[in-house]
């Protein structure tokens, strides 16, 4: 799902009893304060919010049909994001932990690769750079 | 025809504006949009990035055929995570 507000990552985590899943895996992607040697306040995030959220849901529907994975969740915020907060966070749950290990780190790649959102750095010296 | 344009991130910048609406020629496909926007000297800042393309919210190759009303992204390469 596509945000715009704080994401608290308790919100997210997995309640009540699942037999089936031996292992949880989170990953939260978090505004670094430094890239490339400059000094990173914060990041914009653009977004086409109809497109992103169907792709978001293709990518956890393409690896469930997998079948080793049972439940996934992602949540990615968009618009103003300061260094520091999160801004990316996928909950996996799965059978035993490889199949968890594996599927966040493609659920994680895939965002970069497929999902139309787009991050805009702010600098501490004022000024910007798309990447 | 008449299709609406969809812009973000870089484009939107360059363009001034996240959306518009152009005419194109009755059978035209993605592609036409992107020569019309080419024409503008604004777009020069942009000419070199790799576009891709989206259709009422559906990926569509440069060669998809528009429709009266389509909604029509040019997207830049993606950067979310």
């Amino acid at each position: 799902m596509i945000v715009r507000e704080e994401i608290r990552v308790k919100d997210f985590l997995p309640t009540g009893s699942d037999s089936e899943s031996g292992a949880v895996v989170t990953f939260a992607g978090v505004v670094r304060s430094e890239n490339g040697g400059r000094a990173v306040t914060r990041i914009f995030y653009d977004c086409y919010d109809e497109l992103a959220a169907k792709e978001i849901n293709r990518i956890a529907d393409e690896l469930k049909a997998e079948g080793t994975v049972n439940e996934i969740c992602v949540v990615h915020r968009v618009g103003e994001v300061s260094a520091g907060e999160t801004s990316l966070f996928v909950v996996v749950r799965a059978a035993h932990r490889r199949e968890a290990f594996d599927a966040v780190a493609r659920v994680v790649e895939e965002i970069k690769y497929r999902v139309p959102i787009w991050k805009k750095e702010h600098y501490a010296d004022q000024t910007t750079r798309w990447l | 025809m008449k299709v609406e344009v969809l812009f973000f991130a870089q484009l939107k910048e360059v363009l001034g504006t996240d959306r518009e609406v152009i005419e194109v020629a009755d059978r035209a496909v993605v592609q036409d949009v992107v020569q019309a926007l080419a024409c503008r000297p604004e777009w020069r800042g942009v000419a070199e990035i790799p576009l891709s393309f989206a259709v009422n919210d559906a990926f569509v190759p440069g060669t998809h055929a528009l429709a009266e009303g389509d909604r029509v992204a040019i997207l830049t390469p993606v950067s979310g995570g």
